[in-house]
């Protein structure tokens, strides 16, 4: 890749990754307001009994931008002693095995949600019915949505994560 | 075995902890024949995350951060700081008084090695001593946080063995003063050693002291009876401690927040990864094969905790403290309930204690690195020096394994 353009995928990977961040501190946010919401309503004895999914549900979704997003800060645990004294090409190649372990997760991401199917059967409840994949009728339990729109947050966070591997695998830099 | 082989060789790497996990379960499914169950794979992460006892991280994480931007540790130091005055090597043992009160308050190794690393190496140098001593001493005084109440270590055990957080709070007193005394009794034979010199009685004013560190000590204080006299869960008490903390620090509120995200998904996902591990081993019914392995090497609850007790050593050397207990409680924990009758609570103790250690050997440990970093001090001149502290926690560490009531007994007598 010309020059450039490394520098341009670096510059983006860095907005991206701010933004992620950003949007798991929101989320995380979210989440505590939640609970001190169910918190005090319990105390009054007039309990919101959908406060606690949420604030799960949140968690899990912030955690999965900050968990992209930790890919670009180099923030995940991982024992660095032996792959500091590797060479560069090798540390690249672990990146590369990231990215590629990305895109076979994003793989079994497409075949889970089974969006062709989806688009054949008409509806999440048909599809249910034609092919057992029960993933677009799953409910939430206090909410009153399904869990699928909870569920797609792993689209653009797996294709987040697997930019930022690209980009440390390629090495680039402004 | 081989999808732990790949494990290890992609965490050798430099792979992600938790996305080398993911590829060992990847590899167990595929070789075991069951690739249908690739298909449930992102479903089982996110069910991974999805668990109410986890909300406690995030809460404790980000009150963390609000107390230290609170300007709380500075309190706790010269709080602690007024019994110093005059005494030999006075000042470092009020450097690990003041820690074990900021392990009441911040519940992170690495949090409170960096605040301490700021405000004790700079004052033990003016006041004399060697910055490696002080470096050393500041990462030893790190060990208290994982043990003492609240620990994120402890509410990660908890969630993960399905065991009441606040009985590990509870639990976790006892080998915490235990740690605190055997800390300042070696720094008392270090200090007689070496020479630690005896400062001048400092002139601030006392009042000023206590009154200053007052609500830094009130609200964990407060917050950690709440939840061991049952009054309110962990989450509960610490959402009301974050709110009493932002009548302070309500400006650092975002930047905690962003830190707290950053943390809290490095551990959220290690543990869903983690989740995912455990899934697939049960389904290869890894667990029970793993228990028949060590009933046949040992018969007695003590050759099991001793056998444990050497695994959790090794792996804290090479891991952190968090993927090593995520990764060895799943599978131990019911051979030890089931097959040796150990509480749960007990093991959580020991496991924690035990992996506690790991934070300041070479070559992984976090601690060691942090305080190293922070101070300058070359991190083997410091895992040199903090050896006596190592084995006065070790020494703890003996006592927990063949005395169980060490951690069970002050639960059962407040409870």
């Amino acid at each position: 890749m010309p020059p450039t353009a490394l520098c341009f995928a670096a510059r983006l990977d860095a907005r991206l990754a701010r933004a992620e961040i950003r949007l798991a501190a929101a989320l995380l946010g979210g989440a505590l307001c939640c609970m001190l919401a169910g918190g005090a309503m319990r105390s009054l004895g007039r309990p919101l009994i959908w406060t606690d999914e949420l604030a799960v549900l949140c968690m899990a979704v912030a955690a999965l931008f900050g968990a992209s997003a930790g890919i670009a800060s180099g923030q995940h645990l991982a024992v660095g002693a032996l792959a500091a004294r590797l060479p560069r090409a090798l540390r690249r190649g672990a990146d590369a095995l990231l990215a590629a372990l990305l895109a076979g997760f994003l793989l079994c991401l497409w075949i889970w949600l089974d969006p062709l199917g989806l688009l054949r059967a008409g509806s999440g409840a048909a599809l249910a019915r034609e092919t057992g994949n029960f993933t677009y009728a799953e409910p939430t339990m206090t909410l009153g949505l399904r869990k699928i729109w909870f569920w797609l947050a792993m689209i653009p966070a797996t294709l987040g994560a697997l930019f930022h591997a690209l980009v440390r695998a390629s090495g680039a830099r402004c | 075995m081989l999808s732990l082989a790949a494990f290890a060789a992609l965490m050798a790497l430099g792979l992600p902890i938790a996305f080398a996990m993911i590829a060992g379960a990847a590899v167990q499914i595929v070789l075991g024949g069951n690739g249908v169950l690739l298909l449930s794979l992102p479903q089982q992460l996110f069910q991974g995350m999805e668990n109410t006892g986890l909300l406690a991280l995030p809460i404790f994480i980000l009150l963390g951060e609000l107390m230290a931007e609170s300007g709380a540790g500075r309190r706790l130091f010269a709080l602690a700081g007024l019994g110093a005055g005059g005494m030999r090597g006075g000042l470092a043992q009020a450097v690990i008084v003041a820690n074990g009160l900021m392990a009441a308050v911040l519940g992170s190794t690495v949090a409170q090695i960096t605040l301490m690393a700021r405000l004790a190496v700079p004052e033990m140098e003016r006041a004399g001593y060697p910055r490696d001593a002080a470096a050393a001493l500041t990462a030893a005084g790190g060990l208290l946080a994982p043990v003492i109440p609240p620990s994120m270590l402890l509410i990660v055990y908890g969630v993960i063995a399905q065991v009441p957080i606040a009985d590990l709070f509870l639990a976790g007193i006892g080998p915490g003063l235990a740690i605190l005394a055997v800390l300042i009794a070696v720094t008392a034979l270090t200090g007689r050693r070496a020479g630690f010199p005896a400062p001048a009685p400092r002139a601030a004013s006392a009042r000023a002291a206590v009154t200053g560190a007052l609500p830094a000590l009130a609200i964990p204080a407060a917050m950690i009876g709440a939840i061991l006299g049952g009054i309110a869960t962990p989450a509960e008490a610490g959402i009301v401690a974050i709110l009493a903390v932002l009548f302070v620090a309500l400006g650092a509120l975002w930047p905690a927040l962003i830190a707290t995200a950053r943390s809290t998904a490095a551990i959220l996902f290690l543990i869903a990864a983690a989740g995912l591990y455990a899934w697939v081993a049960a389904w290869e019914n890894l667990p029970a094969m793993v228990a028949q392995q060590i009933q046949a090497l040992s018969g007695s609850p003590l050759v099991f905790l001793l056998l444990l007790n050497l695994l959790l050593l090794a792996l804290g050397m090479v891991l952190d403290p968090m993927p090593a207990l995520i990764l060895v409680v799943p599978v131990l924990l019911p051979v030890a309930m089931d097959s040796y009758g150990i509480d749960p609570v007990h093991f959580g103790l020991v496991a924690c204690l035990n992996l506690t250690l790991g934070l300041l050997t070479p070559p992984v440990g976090v601690g060691l690195h942090t305080a190293a970093m922070q101070t300058g001090v070359p991190a083997g001149r410091i895992a040199r020096l903090v050896l006596p502290y190592l084995g006065g926690v070790l020494a703890v560490l003996a006592a927990l394994v063949l005395w169980p009531g060490l951690a069970l007994g002050p639960a059962r007598l407040l409870q």
